[in-house]
């Protein structure tokens, strides 16, 4: 590894195991190091108070407030720090509210330490890993609404036909590679056009993703 | 609603008492006010003439032979070989001739009269010649112009002619002052023209509404029958008043009494529908009977017809006028209806003018009284029209409620299928609850619950190696995380259900270094792919890889999707996982494994497959698209 940069990585866990479990994990990376591990929203906004992280990772449901609140507030801070949010099953509900938040993706709890690197380190490489569940997701959103309150939302989301091709792929199951193999793009291509795809979510969610998700449902 | 209209019933009856009853008075006070009231004493009632039977057409000059004295009002009835005329003649001596108008007054006659006087004609009742001119109800008056009365003896002669042979009559002679006899003539002209006037245009009207309602309302035939009633009768009573005829008597006498006999059918006809009975039989014999009737009226010869004909004519209506009458009669006592009651009344008063006036006609009672039955048509018209139109109006008034009454129904009918439609939404809601609550509870004992179990009974031995208890743990996890990926909607695509699992899997296959092949092709809806089949899906996948992980040692796995056919002919999906590994018997040796497999491909009515691959082994799902 000859990398020298350092990314700073700030843990929003509230159960001590997990986190410990995690923050181990995270600073046994070389390039990743662990700016702070806390248990609870308020502790977050202090440390983001006084320092820029360069990931985020937290737990959804915490003692005193949402892991989203923190997304949120990287937002209003004008932070380009990436999100990720750690959840025990991985169930749609969940991480679609936190992409929906601007989170770029979710871990799970038990994932082991190298799978949760990895995906750091992706996400940190301009990778925006993107799960079945989440494409299926946003394949429904795109779907011709059934209800007002979904027209409101897809009226706002409008993604190419590329972009929609490839959110089939996914939700079927096929990783990125694959699907540039399928559409005859490079894997690049393939990223750059989930990258689009989150940030069409994100511009259209950070504020109002927890209302729209309400009227949705899914919370 | 049937209550409400119950009570309206009765009132409709009432109002067409009250309007017969008024008829009735308005009736008679008009006889009283029209009948013959007591003359002025000035004026002179001629009792009695000599009468000479005779073609003669200038008055008598002093007393021709065959001549007798007869008391007025008087009518020769005596065979059919005499003369159609004859003179009625008398003197008066007056002291001193009047110095005002004077008139001279003839209430009935028949048909027709002339009016001389000191050999001067005063005036006639139109032509002598065939077609003679009719007065069957018009008075005549004539005034005398002054100086003609002279003092002395003055000669008066009448010239009465008839339209058939052998019969006429002249009634009553009055001679007096103008302003006394001009009034009372007036008064007779109103009652026995002008009020028959009034009468035909009346009937007319009347015929023409219910002919239009009639054809209006096809279902309802009496309304026409009841039409021409009511132009029958018209037509008679018109023929009453008409002076001049256009057509020969014989011609005109034969359609007056056909206005009378046919009435009688139209009356027969009429109640039989109204009354709403079928009586086919009886209805074509009426009519062949009238029918070959009006023939033979025109067949005969003049003489037979006047002698025979009409008189039998008549008489056959007036006894055939008695059939619906007591038909009508009948059904009241069964029905005791009131609107059959009105009729009744109706039809007696109907049939008792006619009566007398048959007894008119063959010559058994006193002409001078005319003929009566015109007089009540507007009170029967009014009261029969009174009756039509309420039926209608209260049919109308039924169609209205009848719908009032549909609307609630159906109202009350939405209401109730609405009511039934919510408990069985709810009871469906319960039972879908109550059927996941019981998948959930059934899959909660076999996966996570049999997990923990397991991993108490290998804690509590300190023994257990580590890894064995890790490894449990990842097994309930990745069971708990099947289980709520089955709560995903999955659309009822197949490819969305292998999608998840994929995100589950390729994990674990990175890690153990084996290579994944997604050959997951697009295939049609599965239909009503709900959670219990998500999972029965995923847990046949859970334990195909796991089985392959375990005891395969393979180095590449295979996951595929397609549409295949069916053994019996229907499509169907299928999905298979391949690996290259040792074969059938890794499956096989897993124990429980593939027991359980084909116990949720059974229960998703899925067939579940396994083939060697050489090397390795193909599973197979083939889930039918019904």
């Amino acid at each position: 590894m000859a990398q020298t940069t350092d990314y700073q990585v700030l843990l929003v866990e509230d159960e001590p195991a997990t986190r410990q479990r995690l923050a181990e994990a995270v600073a046994r990376h070389p390039q990743l190091s662990i700016v702070a591990a806390v248990g609870n929203v308020a502790e977050a906004r202090t440390v983001l108070a006084r320092t820029r992280p360069d990931v985020l990772l937290t737990d959804i449901g915490l003692p005193d407030g949402d892991g989203t609140e923190i997304i949120a507030e990287l937002g209003r801070l004008g932070y380009e720090t990436e999100a990720m949010v750690i959840t025990v099953f991985g169930d749609e509900r969940h991480v679609i509210r936190a992409v929906e938040a601007g989170a770029t993706g979710y871990l799970l709890k038990d994932d082991r330490p190298e799978a949760i690197t990895d995906a750091i380190m992706e996400l940190l490489a301009g990778g925006s890993p993107m799960s079945a569940s989440i494409a299926r997701y946003l394949l429904r959103r795109l779907q011709p609404p059934k209800t007002e309150a979904l027209e409101s939302a897809q009226a706002e989301l409008q993604l190419s036909q590329r972009e929609q091709e490839v959110l089939r792929q996914i939700a079927k199951g096929f990783s990125y590679a694959e699907i540039s193999d399928l559409l005859n793009v490079s894997t690049h291509t393939v990223a750059s056009h989930l990258k689009s795809i989150y940030r069409k979510i994100g511009v259209h969610s950070r504020g109002e993703a927890v209302f729209e998700a309400t009227q949705l449902g899914l919370i | 609603m049937t209550q409400q209209l119950a009570p309206r019933k009765p009132r409709y009856h009432r109002r067409i008492t009250l309007a017969t009853a008024v008829t009735a008075l308005l009736l008679s006070l008009l006889s009283v006010a029209f009948s013959n009231g007591e003359m002025n004493q000035d004026s002179l009632l001629i009792s009695r003439m000599h009468f000479n039977q005779t073609d003669a057409t200038l008055p008598p000059v002093g007393l021709e032979e065959g001549t007798a004295e007869y008391s007025l009002p008087h009518e020769w009835r005596n065979g059919y070989r005499k003369s159609y005329a004859g003179w009625y003649s008398t003197t008066l001596t007056l002291e001193v001739p009047p110095n005002r108008l004077w008139g001279i007054f003839l209430p009935n006659v028949r048909m027709n009269a002339a009016v001389y006087l000191n050999g001067e004609l005063l005036g006639h009742g139109g032509r002598f010649e065939e077609p003679m001119a009719r007065n069957w109800t018009r008075p005549l008056y004539y005034t005398i112009p002054n100086g003609l009365l002279l003092p002395g003896e003055n000669s008066i002669a009448i010239r009465i002619a008839s339209t058939r042979p052998g019969k006429g009559m002249l009634g009553e002679v009055y001679l007096g002052p103008d302003e006394t006899l001009n009034p009372f003539y007036e008064s007779r002209f109103f009652v026995r023209v002008t009020l028959l006037q009034i009468v035909v245009a009346s009937l007319l009207v009347c015929s023409l509404f219910l002919a239009l309602m009639g054809l209006l309302r096809k279902r309802e035939t009496f309304y026409l029958w009841f039409a021409a009633m009511t132009a029958c009768w018209a037509a008679f009573v018109w023929n009453l008043i008409m002076v001049d005829i256009p057509l020969p008597t014989r011609i005109w006498d034969i359609l007056r009494i056909l206005a009378i006999g046919w009435f009688v059918v139209c009356m027969i006809f009429f109640i039989h529908r109204y009354l709403g009975v079928t009586r086919p039989r009886l209805e074509r014999g009426v009519l062949t009977t009238a029918l070959i009737g009006t023939g033979l009226l025109f067949l005969f010869p003049t003489p037979l017809f006047y002698r025979f004909g009409l008189p039998l004519w008549d008489v056959a209506a007036v006894v055939a006028g008695i059939y619906p009458g007591w038909f009508a009669f009948v059904n009241y006592r069964r029905t005791r209806s009131r609107e059959l009651l009105m009729l009744l009344i109706c039809g007696g008063i109907i049939l008792l003018f006619g009566l007398l006036d048959l007894l008119t006609i063959l010559d058994l009672r006193d002409k001078s009284w005319g003929y009566l039955l015109p007089y009540p048509a507007p009170l029967l018209m009014l009261i029969v029209s009174a009756m039509m139109t309420l039926r209608f109006v209260r049919a109308a008034d039924q169609a209205e409620a009848l719908n009032l009454t549909l609307e609630q129904r159906i109202a009350e009918k939405g209401q109730a299928l609405e009511e039934n439609y919510r408990r069985l939404a709810s009871l469906q809601k319960e039972q879908v609850l109550a059927e996941e609550r019981e998948r959930i509870m059934r899959d909660m004992h076999d996966g996570i619950g049999g997990h923990l179990v397991t991993m108490l009974s290998l804690v509590e031995h300190t023994d257990t190696p580590r890894q064995r208890i890790v490894d449990l743990v990842r097994e309930a996890l990745s069971d708990l995380r099947l289980m709520i990926d089955s709560f995903e909607p999955s659309d009822d695509d197949l490819g969305s259900v292998l999608g998840i699992f994929r995100s589950r899997l390729a994990p674990i296959l990175e890690q153990q270094q084996i290579e994944l092949r997604w050959q997951v092709a697009d295939v049609p809806p599965i239909p009503q792919l709900g959670p219990q089949k998500v999972l029965h899906l995923l847990r046949i996948l859970q334990e195909a890889t796991t089985n392959v992980l375990k005891h395969a040692g393979a180095s590449r796995l295979t996951f595929s999707t397609g549409e295949t056919a069916l053994p019996d002919g229907a499509s169907g999906v299928y999905l298979q996982v391949i690996d290259n590994g040792r074969g059938i018997a890794s499956h096989q040796g897993g124990g429980h494994g593939l027991k359980n497999m084909r116990r949720r491909a059974e229960a998703i009515g899925a067939e579940l497959s396994l083939e060697d691959a050489e090397p390795g082994t193909i599973l197979r799902l083939t889930i039918p698209l019904v």
